[in-house]
């Protein structure tokens, strides 16, 4: 009876947490939709009426223009491509280097002592840099100026998320390790047949990490490469979208062009294009990151 | 002891890359080994201009011929859009690169090309990195310095003594010769400086006249006047004045030309008892920071331009909060669009109030902004000084063909496919005062194609289609434009120049960005109700912060000079 | 920071040495390529940091260039307001460290809870947009947003009768306005790491603790929390290392001459010193001091973690 009256009770508190939650999220959830809300608004919205700040939520003047402008530009379809090869190379790369490194470096240190400095040599990059200069200088000697491994390869290894891999190891049951220790495995297959199969959830975030650093990296872009034509998306973008130089003095020297600087309207439409792609990638993966169930479940 | 050995060959592995760092950061470096792409093209440069040499040095043909094919590796700054070019062109493949082909037998190899906003940040780099290409164009005086003391630059007054053709140099001492001295180190010249105008930068008065005729107003002329009309404007949440946070430098809704209506002057060097002083300490800014307390206290300014960049008072002045503002000449492009949907929205630009009557002068910035370095390690540096003649003669001399270098009847703009964009700095107000005219009598037929372009364009406006900025072009060329008020300044010896053009000075480079700073955060508070007196802390701080080296050096400089 | 393995030196402990020093080769090649990379592209451009102690020419290299021992460093910190500045850095970027933690791990939680799953996948997803906007754009939106006569907030105070705030204008309030507005852009994305964590979990153990009885709540206590602790370890000595980053884009997009008294950060000032001139010695002084501090930064507090919860942090 007690039991019961007390199971209620809890369930009624339950609700109303539950309820509340919901709220609460749907609220939060709101106020970071609102502005990307308003980028869509003003990309089909008429220029005046953007302008003069008369966009909020919905489009003013409805107008596909914006978009049409951007069908007649190939440069951002070109840096579109840019980008896709950027990713195609440079994520799979990322990944399958971080997770052999990963894999070592989450073993104990009894087992492989030099451990502890590999794992330092790891960390203080994540600290120091270089410089624009000598950076510069090392990916002009190894010869990739203006290439599309200019892009991947520098920026490859990402020790934040190596970190998280090696700590998802660690955090797997050493029984299954041991056990397959028994069945004569060795580092290789422990790695591909028992870690990876139950780390799901840890490489669909690392595998998005990567997707997301790369696709919003500009600034290797803008000094690596030669030519606008070869700019990824990002780059692209920035060029685009940063215009506040056109009202510094420098810039008087050609009226003609200061004309033809393309509107807000049209920069919203390339902001809300250039994000669909990974927005469109994170829900997918998302769907790994409660598979990390199947741990547990191997585990029993 | 595995590591111990992983340390000593890091070691030896970093005293590797640090030998291959100086090889390359070296001027030119001659490291075999060095993987780059420039050195092949320069090595055929090399044996092309050892064959041609002693056919060149035989002749100083201004627009003399190679015998032998030479590569000149250059770099482009494409604008502020990207650039667009007839069916089957591009940079490397257009009228000027083919005439310079056939004509001189020069090719242009460009190393990289960026926009605007990016191209400092990419020259740097290149200069740091010590990738020089033979020619690159230089945006600011500091970079020039930077190079000049690396010793990357050629030293250019003898071959453009001997190469030069008349109208070139013609061109390059139109401004009394202050761009060549501005690109000048030690008497020497160093580089090609581009010569403009400085008078285009200067501020004009931009005035909302639909709402002149509301309140039955005439257009301000004195300070008096200009105070009446930002009262009057002040009212249904709009504002007299919009100013944006940065006060100064952006030229749209700037403070430049409300400090010259009081004799005052931003970022100035100009004469005063025979000794150079800076403007911003000058007493006459006080004057200034007074009134435009009050008419911030008045609510004639927004409450809130603290926080408004230059694209939040656009958007305020294109929903119609805005009455007045100084500005460039070319401001009304911003406020285009508003035009188009409301035809009854019109502004006009106007002489900066006091200015015509003397007791105002007009600020106007040294006009040579940029300079066309020629690297050290060029084979060929002559080559450059022939194609700079050509540039000038084919766009702009006695055998220019406008239409196939300038502008196109298709409307492509091949002049910004060459590195050199020079042109007679006085062209804009000219082509002012013919579309003027033009418009005025009905007879376009002493235009050129350029003229001609923004005539038609004017006249579309002046008929009531102002879409496509043909507004904007009107308010620039057309009759009481922009630019005819920015030449009355000059036509009434009202207009005082920036006397310091001289490379930054030690303490500037040191310390001027902090100066600026501090004069920002200053002058801000001042407006928005801060003590007045606060301006004479300010001129002792300015002194003692470094602003006393910084004079004493521009004096240095000036009696030098 | 290990554990000191104490073996008698014996023939046979030399031979296990080999035979370990051979099983674990595999672990060395598998290292190998990151090592590589990381060597060419991060320690090789580290040497650039001798511009920090330089008058640095580029036709003169890194080697002839002018040595200057610390006189860019002295430089810096002898402009006026250096100090305010570093202050400045310093309490931004702690401020936006503790909410970037405390507000991703918070959200998570409460995600967690959500039973509906497609819920939760759409509250998600949608958290995670404002990330992919540029401060930039942020800016434009957040100007209009926080204005206290347009924007709605101070519309909302204004109708409560209340003084409307001027978050972006008022320096003593905008250092708040950037640490929150940073944590509403990147929280979304910081949540993703927590969720996995969350899901790393051991499902069993709710299981046990549903069978013993237990609150949601204490579950929430003695399960999840637990769970996470050692993922939010992670994330705070990390983000330690971000001790001096109050985040320049953020920053200069929004703030003002009225509060840089509160609002300018280091890099801010190298920015400005860097427009006037190219100085890459100061600039590369800054970059320098801002990484030892971090390195440091992050030295200690993977010592603290290490002894106080006996967790390796990595």
């Amino acid at each position: 009876m007690r039991e019961a009256a007390k199971m209620r009770k809890a369930t009624a508190g339950m609700r109303a947490f539950a309820v509340l939650n919901y709220l609460f999220l749907a609220g939060v959830a709101l106020t970071c939709l609102l502005p990307m809300v308003n980028q869509l608004a003003v990309s089909f919205s008429s220029s005046p009426a953007v302008s003069a700040g008369r966009v909020y939520l919905w489009p003013v003047d409805f107008t596909l223009e914006s978009y049409e402008y951007m069908a007649g530009k190939p440069e951002f379809f070109k840096a579109f491509s840019v980008s896709l090869r950027r990713l195609l190379l440079g994520v799979p790369l990322s990944m399958v280097v971080s997770v052999l490194a990963a894999y070592p470096l989450s073993r104990q240190v009894h087992e492989f002592k030099a451990r502890k400095y590999y794992i330092w040599y790891f960390i203080v990059p994540m600290m120091f840099y270089g410089g624009l200069i000598p950076s510069y200088m090392v990916v002009r000697n190894t010869g990739l100026i203006d290439s599309a491994l200019a892009l991947a390869l520098p920026c490859s290894i990402n020790v934040f998320n190596i970190i998280l891999l090696m700590n998802f190891f660690r955090s797997i049951p050493k029984e299954m390790e041991e056990a397959a220790a028994i069945d004569g495995a060795g580092h290789v297959s422990t790695l591909f047949q028992i870690m990876l199969p139950v780390s799901a959830p840890v490489l669909a975030t690392v595998t998005l990490f990567f997707i997301v650093n790369h696709w919003n990296a500009w600034f290797d872009g803008l000094i690596y490469m030669n030519s606008p034509a070869n700019y990824p998306l990002q780059t692209y973008l920035q060029t685009q979208v940063v215009s506040q130089d056109i009202l510094s003095t420098e810039s008087l020297r050609d009226i003609r062009q200061i004309a033809n600087i393309s509107d807000r309207t049209g920069k919203a439409a390339q902001i809300f294009l250039a994000a669909i792609p990974v927005l469109a990638v994170y829900p997918f993966l998302q769907k790994h990151f409660t598979s990390g169930i199947v741990m547990g479940s191997v585990k029993g | 002891m595995y590591a111990k050995k992983r340390w000593a060959s890091i070691c030896v592995s970093v005293l590797l890359a640090v030998g291959v760092f100086t090889g390359c950061s070296g001027a030119q470096s001659n490291d075999p080994d060095a993987p780059q792409s420039q050195t092949s093209i320069t090595a055929t440069a090399d044996a092309a201009s050892d064959g041609a040499a002693a056919n060149v040095a035989a002749s100083t043909d201004p627009f003399g011929r190679y015998d032998e094919p030479i590569t000149i590796s250059a770099v482009k700054n494409l604008g502020v859009a990207p650039l667009e070019f007839p069916e089957g062109d591009s940079l490397e493949n257009n009228v000027w690169m083919r005439y310079y082909k056939d004509n001189l037998n020069i090719q242009i190899d460009w190393l990289w090309s960026t926009l605007e906003s990016q191209y400092d940040q990419k020259v740097n780099i290149a200069i740091t990195s010590g990738d020089i290409p033979d020619l690159m164009m230089l945006k600011n005086a500091n970079q020039l310095k930077m190079m000049y003391e690396n010793g990357q630059l050629y030293p250019v007054g003898d071959i453009l003594e001997t190469y030069g053709a008349p109208f070139t140099k013609e061109v390059l001492n139109s401004d009394g010769g202050f761009g060549l001295e501005s690109a000048s180190f030690d008497g020497a010249l160093y580089a090609v400086p581009h010569i403009e105008s400085g008078l285009m930068s200067s501020p004009v008065l931009w005035v909302r006249t639909d709402w002149l005729e509301k309140y039955s107003l005439a257009l301000p002329t004195t300070k008096e006047e200009f105070l009446k009309v930002s009262e009057a404007f002040s009212t249904d949440g709009a504002y007299g004045l919009g100013i944006n946070k940065d006060l100064f430098e952006t030229n749209y809704a700037a403070l430049e030309g409300f400090f010259n209506m009081h004799g005052a002057f931003n970022d100035t060097w100009f004469e005063k008892d025979g000794s150079l002083v800076y403007s911003d300490i000058q007493p006459e800014v006080k004057d200034t920071l007074e009134m435009l307390q009050s008419m911030y206290a008045n609510g004639w300014i927004d409450p809130e331009f603290g926080v408004k960049n230059t694209d939040k008072v656009n958007e305020d002045v294109n929903a119609g909060k805005i009455g007045m503002m100084f500005g460039g000449f070319w401001n009304a492009v911003m406020f285009n669009p508003a035009k188009v949907a409301d035809p009854t929205f019109e502004w006009m630009p106007v002489a900066i109030p006091e200015v015509l009557n003397g007791s105002g002068k007009a600020q106007v910035p040294f006009g040579t902004k940029y300079w066309y370095a020629i690297s050290a390690d060029c084979k060929n540096p002559e080559a450059i000084i022939r194609m700079l003649n050509v540039q000038l003669e084919k766009a702009y001399g006695e055998t220019a063909e406008s239409m196939v270098f300038n502008i196109t009847p298709e409307g492509y703009g091949p002049f910004n496919y060459n590195i050199f964009t020079l042109e007679p700095p006085m062209k804009n107000f000219v082509a002012a005062e013919k579309v003027t005219k033009a418009i005025e009598t009905g007879d376009p037929s002493a235009l050129n194609l350029e003229e001609l372009n923004y005539y038609e364009m004017s006249l579309l406006s002046l008929g009531g289609d102002h879409t496509n900025n043909n507004w904007h072009q009107l308010k620039m060329f057309g009759p009481l434009g922009s630019l005819s008020v920015q030449k009355s300044y000059w036509d009434s010896g009202n207009a005082v120049t920036n006397a310091f053009y001289g490379a930054p000075t030690p303490t500037m480079v040191e310390k001027l960005s902090t100066l600026k700073k501090q004069a920002l955060t200053d002058f801000t508070a001042i407006i928005m109700g801060g003590d007045i007196n606060g301006f004479d802390t300010f001129v002792s701080n300015w002194n003692a912060l470094g602003g006393a080296d910084i004079t004493s050096e521009v004096n240095e400089w000036y009696t030098n000079r | 920071m290990d554990m000191p393995q104490k073996m008698p030196v014996l023939p046979i402990a030399k031979k296990k040495r080999r035979d370990a020093w051979l099983r674990n080769l595999p672990l060395h090649a598998m290292l190998l390529p990151a090592v590589a990379l990381l060597f060419v592209y991060s320690y090789i451009p580290l040497f650039g940091n001798v511009m920090a102690f330089q008058r640095f020419r580029p036709n003169l290299g890194f080697f002839r260039s002018e040595w200057v021992g610390l006189a860019n460093f002295r430089y810096v910190f002898a402009l006026p307001g250096t100090m305010q500045v570093l202050w400045n850095t310093f309490f931004i970027a702690a401020m936006k460290i503790i909410a970037g933690i405390v507000v991703p791990v918070f959200v998570a939680l409460l995600l967690n809870e959500m039973r509906s799953a497609r819920c939760k996948r759409i509250v998600q997803t949608v958290i995670y947009f404002p990330y992919f906007l540029s401060w930039v754009v942020l800016s434009g939106i957040f100007i209009d947003l926080l204005s206290p006569s347009q924007g709605i907030i101070g519309r909302v105070f204004a109708a409560m009768g209340l003084e409307p705030v001027f978050f972006l204008g008022d320096a003593k309030i905008f250092p708040y306005t950037m640490v929150a507005t940073e944590s509403w852009k990147s929280f979304g994305y910081g949540t993703i790491v927590y969720l996995a964590a969350l899901t790393g979990i051991d499902p069993n153990l709710y299981e046990a603790s549903d069978i013993d009885g237990a609150s949601r709540w204490k579950q929430t206590l003695h399960i999840t929390m637990p769970g996470l602790r050692p993922i939010v370890l992670i994330m705070t000595v990390l983000a330690l290392g971000n001790v001096l980053n109050a985040g320049f884009d953020q920053i200069f997009n929004l703030y003002s001459p009225q509060v840089y008294s509160t609002g300018d950060i280091l890099d801010t000032l190298v920015y400005r010193l860097g427009l006037v001139d190219a100085q890459y010695g100061v600039a590369t002084a800054v970059g320098l001091f801002k990484s030892a501090i971090s390195f440091a930064m992050l030295a200690i507090s993977y010592i603290v973690a290490y002894k106080y919860t006996d967790y390796r942090v990595f």
